[in-house]
């Protein structure tokens, strides 16, 4: 035989082994591809933060305690970001899969698991060590383990997303359908029992994911204090001009920093998309709020938001506008590609890393598909979700999914105080997954269809 | 209790051998991540950054190093080639002789077996031509022609990793390599030799091509290394001796020899502060001379040049108390500019931590160069006479490389060892397994007389 010939029948031989991949080889080599686009996990200030307070035994709750206590673990097996990154990928690709697996072919959903998961919109926040990927990955395995045929199996599903729930403030939003539309405690029960049971366990989620991050919290931090101060300024910006003897009386015992002109400074530092000026800066309108002036910021916001309720919809409304992408803005950070949130950090996580040659030609493509053309933004995938479930969405799975994703991007319209692209990764992740579960499913039905009619017309 | 046991035991006898090696390497990991540096480490990674191809360190790890590093940039990548090369390597050779399963355990034994792991955890020249020589010897000793080709491939890349790793080389091929079953006897042994000079001429090719700069360091810190080495160890000469046997080499001041002999402990003295006997080499014409000095003194005083190349071994091999001191290397990075300069800083996990812990002790114990060169030397006619091939191409391998440290070995560190320590563990490992199956066949079998009656 030639060199020729047998370079021919090694190439063949390529082809079909590449054809006739196993679905754990394609699983395998995506997430290798998703580990090299990610490793060893690229960090902000906020995973930072976590990872310092894992580190410090210092459990606030300005981020999830729970994820705290998890890098804590994983930081005394491998220190870094590295068991993070590989969790909330093997969770998220695993879960695609066992989701995928009940409507496609084994090597399809594989195949198409990869797609979604290396999908740049889904893939750039989950190679980021981020509350929001990790409630991803725990949802979407959740979801995966909810399908069981087995009763145990689905109770550890609903661990699972308890975990989930436990990652953000509103992440309950997202699980309320997965575990409404899938949980079964006994399958051929009577609807009303069946949904009796599921509340009962979106409760018991609820509240186990709750009690865990207030069992695990050392340190309260005023979140809810901070959310509601934005609101004011929001308020101030829209609602009709207020003179300084009026508002001192309004905002009496809050925190302002600047007790005259106050609605034209606040106006001068707001901005819909981001709260942060508020707060931080050479004047800031606010000082960070402390426990004592609760019930102060409490009363204030009541008598502002319920005074003038057009005002706040109209503050609430454009930040949500901007949350989807809708202006000619550019999207809060679509693609982050740090290893820490800002150098001198390197000392203090003792962790630091470069890039690689495919992670620096990754991320300007990553760049580009962000800003250059509109598939990162939000907007798209919530009409095409709407979409979808007027259209054709007939099943509970993909009704769940799209209803989890609309419901928890919803979540954010009183509850963003920035408009990160992070906060729509659930969304967008569901939309797309319920995408394919739905032509999944159309296909399966068609070609059933197609095998049917076939003996009639022989 | 018991049936716990027998839960446990029933347990991991049905765990698969894939299984085993990836636990195994994951036990690696959690001692090793992401793999530890040196300076030379750091230098080595920037070089491979910014495609600096110099002789300082070998320049076709630099290149493997750049290829990696389009995967997965720092020295994770760098780890994980070195330790699945020894896991793949020996996990090959072992499955020829026993189940999979034990050839899994034998591999995973292998690379986690303190005295190998401490140095397969950092990222050096010896890890990777260990990785690479087991891998080839695994490849070439393959009945398909395309996985011995193939392992001619890796041990040309094993013989660019350190000068004289083709001394390693040799008895793999000449033991272990034939280019068709039906050759034997004094041509296969020739056609041995002759790929031998092909790997070795490969890798030197190899390196030349991608060297861009050619400092003659390696080179010239042997050279001024025997250089002190024989001016302390001969008698006596005065001064126009001195210049006479180093004739060309522009030395300062007067009492050359008593100065050489003294800055002997401390070789960096003779080229650098005040009292030093010349200025440091800038280029080929500036090394030429002191490279020629080295042979000159060496023939005129053999003596003198074997007892110093005598003592530098002794070190090397752990004998002299002033040799191998610290086996085990944990650092992430030489200093901490390097690390900036490197963009690469890392933390000891609490479990990384209790790993050096328990390893360090077991390490001290273990990591004693000349135990295994004894070992190795009176195992090898053992296990040629016993026709017990493959551990004697590994006792062979390694005692060689061992050997031509006495020549080029410059410091004492216990990583230029790391062949021996790793071949003659294997090997031990393989002679005690033959012996205990050969001693079981004979409980087995029925005794002459018993038989006979049969």
């Amino acid at each position: 035989m030639s060199w020729v010939s047998q370079l021919r029948a090694a190439a063949r031989r390529g082809g079909r082994a590449v054809r006739d991949a196993s679905p754990r080889t394609i699983l395998l080599i995506g997430f290798a591809v998703f580990v090299m686009y990610a490793f060893p996990g690229y960090m902000s200030n906020d995973s930072c933060d976590q990872l310092l307070d894992a580190r410090g035994h210092a459990f606030s709750d300005a981020h999830p305690p729970v994820m705290a206590a998890e890098w804590l673990i994983l930081d005394a097996i491998i220190a870094g970001p590295i068991l993070m990154l590989l969790v909330q990928g093997v969770l998220f690709l695993g879960g695609l899969h066992g989701v995928l697996r009940r409507v496609m072919a084994p090597r399809a959903a594989a195949l198409t698991a990869v797609l979604v998961l290396l999908f740049p919109p889904v893939l750039t926040t989950m190679a980021v060590i981020w509350k929001d990927s990790q409630m991803a990955a725990y949802l979407v395995a959740g979801a995966a383990l909810l399908l069981s045929p087995r009763r145990g199996i689905r109770v550890l599903g609903l661990g699972v997303t308890a975990l989930g729930c436990a990652f953000r403030h509103n992440a309950f939003a997202a699980a309320v359908p997965l575990i409404g539309l899938l949980f079964v405690w006994r399958p051929g029960a009577r609807w009303w029992k069946r949904y009796l049971i599921s509340s009962a366990a979106g409760l018991l989620v609820f509240g186990g994911a709750s009690g865990l991050n207030t069992v695990l919290t050392v340190h309260h931090v005023a979140v809810v204090d901070s959310l509601a101060l934005a609101d004011i300024a929001g308020v101030l910006n829209y609602t009709r001009d207020r003179s300084d003897d009026d508002l001192r009386e309004v905002l009496r015992g809050v925190p302002i920093s600047e007790q005259t002109h106050i609605q034209a400074h606040t106006r001068e530092l707001f901005s819909p998309r981001s709260a942060m000026a508020l707060f931080y800066g050479d004047r800031p309108v606010f000082a960070l709020p402390q426990p004592q002036h609760h019930e102060a910021i409490v009363r204030a916001w009541r008598e502002l938001v319920f005074g003038d309720p057009r005002a706040y919809f109209a503050y609430r409304g454009t930040g949500f506008q901007e949350l989807l992408g809708m202006s000619d803005t550019d999207l809060w950070l679509p693609v982050w590609g740090q290893f820490l949130g800002y150098p001198e950090l390197r000392t203090l996580v003792h962790h630091n890393a470069a890039l690689s040659e495919f992670q620096s030609a990754a991320l300007p493509a990553m760049l580009w598909t962000a800003f250059d053309i509109a598939l990162f933004r939000p907007y798209i995938y919530a009409l095409l979700a709407l979409l979808l479930l007027v259209t054709c969405c007939r099943d509970r799975l993909s009704l769940g999914l799209l209803g989890s994703g609309l419901l928890y991007e919803l979540s954010f319209f009183p509850a963003a105080n920035t408009v990160d692209f992070r906060y729509s990764h659930w969304m967008i992740a569901c939309t797309c997954l319920a995408t394919v579960v739905l032509f999944g499913q159309r296909w399966r039905a068609g070609r059933a269809e197609i095998a049917a009619v076939a003996p009639e017309a022989g | 209790m018991t049936g716990a046991r027998q839960r446990v035991r029933a347990w991991a006898a049905e765990l698969r051998p894939r299984t085993i090696a990836i636990a195994g390497w994951l036990v690696f990991l959690l001692y090793a991540y992401p793999g530890y540096m040196t300076s030379d480490s750091i230098n080595q990674l920037l070089d491979s950054r910014v495609g600096t191809f110099n002789d300082w360190h070998s320049p076709v790890m630099t290149e493997v190093w750049r290829l990696i590093g389009f995967a997965i940039a720092g020295p994770f990548g760098m780890l994980a080639l070195q330790s699945l090369l020894v896991i793949a390597g020996a996990h090959a050779l072992l499955a020829r002789i026993t189940t999979p399963r034990r050839a899994a355990l034998g591999a995973v034994g292998l690379l986690v077996f303190p005295p190998v792991m401490v140095t397969m955890a950092a990222i050096w020249q010896d890890s990777q031509m260990a990785g690479f020589l087991l891998a080839g010897l695994a490849a070439i000793t393959s009945r398909r022609r395309g996985w011995q080709l193939a392992g001619l491939g890796l041990l040309v890349l094993a013989s660019a990793m350190r000068p004289s790793a083709a001394f390693a080389v040799l008895p793999i091929l000449v033991l272990g390599w034939s280019w068709r079953p039906a050759i034997v006897g004094r041509r296969r042994i020739a056609l041995a030799l002759a790929a031998w000079a092909a790997v070795w001429l490969g890798a030197i090719g190899l390196d030349a091509g991608l060297r861009d700069k050619a400092t003659g360091h390696t080179r010239l810190e042997l050279a001024i290394s025997d250089v002190l080495g024989v001016l302390h160890y001969a008698p006596a000469f005065d001064d126009a001796r001195a210049r006479e046997l180093l004739d060309g080499v522009p030395l300062q001041g007067t009492e050359l020899d008593a100065r050489a002999a003294a800055a002997y402990r401390h070789p960096n003295t003779l080229t650098s502060g005040p009292d030093r006997l010349f200025d440091p080499p800038q280029d080929a014409d500036d090394r030429a001379p002191v490279i020629a000095a080295e042979y000159r003194l060496a023939l005129a005083y053999p003596g003198a040049y074997l007892k110093h190349r005598w003592h530098t071994w002794f070190r090397v091999l752990g004998v002299h108390r002033t040799g191998v001191g610290k086996p085990v290397y944990t650092g992430f990075s030489g200093s901490i500019t390097q690390s900036d300069e490197a963009a690469h800083i890392a933390w000891h996990s609490a479990v990384q931590r209790g790993a050096i812990a328990v390893v360090s002790p077991v390490a001290k114990l273990l990591c004693w160069p000349y135990l295994y060169l004894i070992a190795a030397l009176v195992l090898l006619p053992v296990a040629l006479r016993r026709r017990q091939i493959l551990p004697a191409i590994l006792l062979a391998s390694g005692v060689a490389y061992e050997l031509s440290l006495f020549v080029v070995a410059i410091g004492s560190q216990y990583a230029l060892s790391h062949w021996l320590v790793t071949t003659t563990s294997f090997a031990v490992a393989l002679m005690i397994r033959d012996a205990v199956s050969a001693r079981k066949a004979r409980a087995a079998a029925p005794a002459p007389a018993a038989a006979a009656a049969a």
